[in-house]
């Protein structure tokens, strides 16, 4: 700074000097290309907490998990499930006995073999209370589980058992349509048993990691890089051709954005909002935006008065512009949300609110007669505070919002906090109304709408509804996957249309992938493993 | 001199414990705790959660618990990276953060001590008008605007440094392999010593100023020694006094954590995880880093008041 006049012209010597130099360099890196490794640099959105699968939460390792382990099934190069470590297997016809049969010789990456066995150790520990599994709820479809989770239960008696090396039967104690899908999450990877009893919670350390999936753990810089290189022991190795990946960490988007342009990353996870018409008009092709599993919406306390009125709900849904508002503020590839469910889930026909796809002008005008109806009107003007979490995109959709009330006289009160705070007030209901988003760990309708079921630990709204909570019971004990749709369809239906919460839109995924990145599919799981991709990069 | 740096450091022990304490209830204190941000928790794997790191049982209870493990030297396990000990994450952060700290401090002591000086000799005169202004410039541009800006020229428009993270990278470093380690650090560096180099800069000016003007510099100067030695001699200690008091604290600050900076370059240092931890609730992170911040200061503290001793005849660390 100090140096302003100087540093432009002292900056170009320095460049002239350096093209000589970059010129040979270049020269002899791409001689060097020819049995060069191929390297694929990904970001991971933050330091992966742990790379042990049973006790992630999930947020920010799964991405390096996935390339770590494999599942019973696992996700294909476009999202969708398929075979993993299992080659096949059968279904009982009451739903309740699933028979996986193994690929022949499968074996850990230190060439241990791996068997039926090490899926029985691994499904026990997810439920051993002493593991402290963060989503051991997701299996406990498996008879005994839930017991054995509450330590009611010896974990010898969970409905798991080899019948060989290569076959492994799980027992449920009720059908449970999702079972497959939930075997390709990071609580169905296998842990390998001879590992982890060795080094306790160190077996996570590079040089003692052992994994099964199509990649290794090489080195872990905390804050810096997860570096995983391809297994030789993988069963499909011979597909694999990324030799080696490297996952940074990129918290802060802006510094992600910038690494991609300088080619230091190959894939970036997100970028800062403000610069999509920026990307839009530099960088097009590189831009992928894809709807994902993610929605974000407003929480009402249907417990509360005046909230306990379904035309008080309803007039605060109908009265916001999704469309327009969306346009303006939020154009990063987000789409109005009228369900629950985002219509990306597969299987599924979302069950909208019925004020879906009316004129705007018609809904405001039918949210001021609920609120007079309701007995609220210009002497009487409904008041509440609107609780959001401290981050700028939630501040302009608050303020959005209470714009839009105010012409039906509604007064609201914008009050923030930090974000673990609104989690613990929505958990213990200290809110009138507040913001909220919910992404589903499996691509299945359920995974939603099994939350607003009555007593469900996760029923935040307090939405108590007999007919909901009977469909969903059936829907849950459906196999048959159109029926079920249909049945999950009806329920969604009784939730939109008491209005018990706000959908506002549903999430895109924002990723930039250079065009040099082959095999990319745009996937609603945003499941990308590496092994099915290949880099490349232009040498220099 | 030892005696008294002994009895400073044993006064440091009860000063260790208050803040311990203190950060402990604190800590506690704050709204939500550290699994509260995972949506959908069943409330069965919150309680097995809540077992594994002992937060069933009562606060007091926790603080003895914890104490017990301090003074074993175990600061626990971490609650957001839990393959990971507190000592361990500390372990690889300090040294980054000392790197880049105490490089950053070394540059902006040099510079800004020198033009402090030179503007001061030179008080009212152009060159003066010159560093001031750079400096009251380089106090106005925070980091988090120096660092992205750095960041546009030299990584993504010239190509020419790294961007993030502590890997070599860049068209310098494959033009000189040998200058290829010191790569990642050049622009954090320079961020965070360019507010420091203004700071400093003022400092010194200012004490300058104010030295050159007392009796005794007159008096060298009356007597016929020269210029240089003047300045060398008899003003640069006593100038030095209010930047080593400012260093001092400002060390064990940088050094522990030089939050934007380390965000925005994406360095594995100490201010990263403090903050991490602090935000994710992650009680021993967030304590262990708190000790160390502690000494980190108390030790800083000392070294200055030894200092002072040195350069000023007046202060006698012996009586204090």
């Amino acid at each position: 700074m100090r140096s302003a006049c100087s540093s432009p012209r002292a900056a170009g010597h320095i460049i002239g000097k350096l093209r000589l130099a970059l010129t040979v360099a270049a020269v002899a890196l791409f001689c060097a290309t020819a049995d060069a490794r191929m390297v694929f640099n990904r970001a991971s959105s933050a330091d992966p907490d742990t790379l042990d699968p049973h006790k992630s939460n999930g947020n920010t390792a799964s991405v390096v998990l996935a390339d770590l382990f494999l599942g019973l099934t696992t996700a294909d190069a476009a999202g969708e499930l398929v075979p993993g470590a299992a080659e096949s297997w059968t279904i009982s016809p009451d739903g309740l006995v699933y028979t996986f049969k193994l690929r022949p010789d499968l074996s850990w990456s230190d060439g241990t073999p791996l068997t039926a066995e090490d899926f029985v150790y691994s499904y026990r520990r997810v439920q051993q209370p002493d593991t402290a599994a963060r989503y051991a709820q997701w299996f406990w479809a498996v008879k005994n589980a839930q017991e054995i989770n509450q330590g009611k239960r010896p974990v010898d008696q969970l409905g798991v058992r080899a019948v060989d090396d290569r076959t492994f039967e799980v027992t449920l104690s009720a059908p449970s349509p999702i079972f497959l899908e939930i075997n390709a999450t990071i609580m169905g990877y296998p842990v390998p048993r001879h590992v982890v009893e060795k080094f306790g919670n160190e077996w996570t350390a590079p040089g003692n990691h052992v994994s099964n999936g199509a990649y290794v753990l090489s080195a872990r810089v905390p804050q810096t890089r997860v570096t995983v290189i391809k297994n030789a022991k993988f069963y499909d190795a011979a597909n694999v051709k990324i030799d080696e990946v490297n996952f940074f960490p990129t918290e802060n988007l802006g510094t992600a954005f910038n690494r991609f342009r300088a080619m230091e990353l190959d894939v970036a996870l997100n970028f800062p909002p403000e610069q999509i018409d920026w990307i839009r008009a530099n960088l097009p092709k590189e831009l992928h935006v894809a709807p994902n599993l993610g929605v974000y919406y407003f929480l009402i306390n249907n417990k509360k008065a005046p909230f306990t009125d379904r035309r008080v709900r309803k007039a605060l849904s109908a009265a916001i512009d999704r469309e327009s508002m969306i346009e303006k503020l939020f154009d990063t590839g987000v789409t109005p949300a009228y369900s629950l469910v985002p219509v990306v889930v597969p299987n599924y026909n979302v069950g909208a609110a019925d004020i879906a796809g009316r004129p705007q002008a018609e809904r405001v005008a039918e949210a001021k007669k609920l609120l007079a109806d309701a007995g609220y009107g210009p002497g009487k003007p409904l008041k509440f505070s609107l609780l959001f979490d401290t981050l700028e995109e939630n501040r302009k959709m608050a303020v959005a919002m209470a714009a839009m009330w105010k012409p039906l006289g509604v007064e609201v009160e914008l009050s923030n906090s930090e974000f673990r705070d609104i989690q613990r007030r929505a958990r213990t209901g200290e809110y009138e109304v507040m913001r909220f988003a919910y992404f589903s760990p499996f691509a299945d309708a359920s995974g939603y709408l099994n939350l607003y079921r009555t007593g469900d630990a996760s029923n935040y709204a307090g939405f108590v509804n007999t007919a909901y909570d009977q469909l969903m019971t059936e829907a849950n004990a459906t196999s048959d996957i159109a029926k079920r749709a249909e049945l999950m369809r009806q329920a969604e239906k009784i939730l939109m249309d008491d209005y018990a919460i706000i959908p506002i839109y549903h999430y895109a995924g924002r990723r930039l992938v250079h065009q040099y990145v082959k095999g990319w599919i745009d996937n609603a799981r945003n499941q990308n493993q590496s092994r099915y991709l290949t880099v490349a990069r232009p040498a220099g | 001199m030892i005696d008294y740096a002994l009895r400073r450091l044993l006064i440091a022990i009860p000063t260790l414990f208050l803040i311990v304490t203190a950060s402990f209830f604190l800590m506690h204190a704050a709204p939500g705790g550290p699994f509260d941000a995972e949506a959908n928790l069943e409330p069965q794997v919150l309680k097995n959660l809540e077992a594994a790191y002992a937060l069933d049982r009562p606060v007091p209870e926790q603080y003895a618990l914890y104490l017990g493990r301090i003074f074993r030297g175990d600061f626990g396990p971490s609650i957001i990276y839990s393959d990971r000990s507190v000592t361990s994450l500390i372990a690889t952060g300090l040294p980054v953060s000392l790197q880049l700290g105490l490089s950053a401090l070394i540059i902006a002591a040099c510079i800004g001590g020198l033009l402090g000086t030179v503007a001061a000799l030179r008080q009212n005169t152009n060159v003066d008008y010159a560093v001031m202004a750079s400096a009251m410039t380089g106090i106005a541009v925070p980091s988090f605007v120096m660092a992205p800006l750095l960041t546009l020229i030299f990584g993504v428009t010239l190509k020419l440094l790294p961007i993030a993270t502590l890997e070599p990278g860049g068209s310098l470093a494959r033009a000189i392999p040998a200058f290829a380690p010191l790569t990642p650090y050049i622009m954090p560096v320079i961020a965070l010593a360019l507010p420091q180099i203004a700071i400093i800069s003022r400092l010194a000016r200012a004490a300058t100023i104010e030295v050159l003007r007392q009796n005794y510099v007159r008096t060298a100067r009356a007597k016929g020694v020269p210029g240089r030695s003047v300045v060398l001699g008899h003003t640069l200690p006593a100038a030095a006094l209010p930047v080593v008091s400012y260093l001092g604290p400002t060390v064990a600050n940088v050094v522990t954590g030089a939050v934007v900076v380390e965000t925005i370059f994406q360095l594995p240092g100490m201010g990263r995880f403090f903050v991490q931890g602090a935000l994710n609730r992650d009680y021993p992170l967030v304590l262990g880093i708190v000790i160390v911040f502690a000494m980190a200061v108390i030790v800083m503290n000392l070294i200055v008041d030894l200092l002072y001793g040195v350069l000023d005849p007046k202060v006698k660390t012996g009586q204090a």
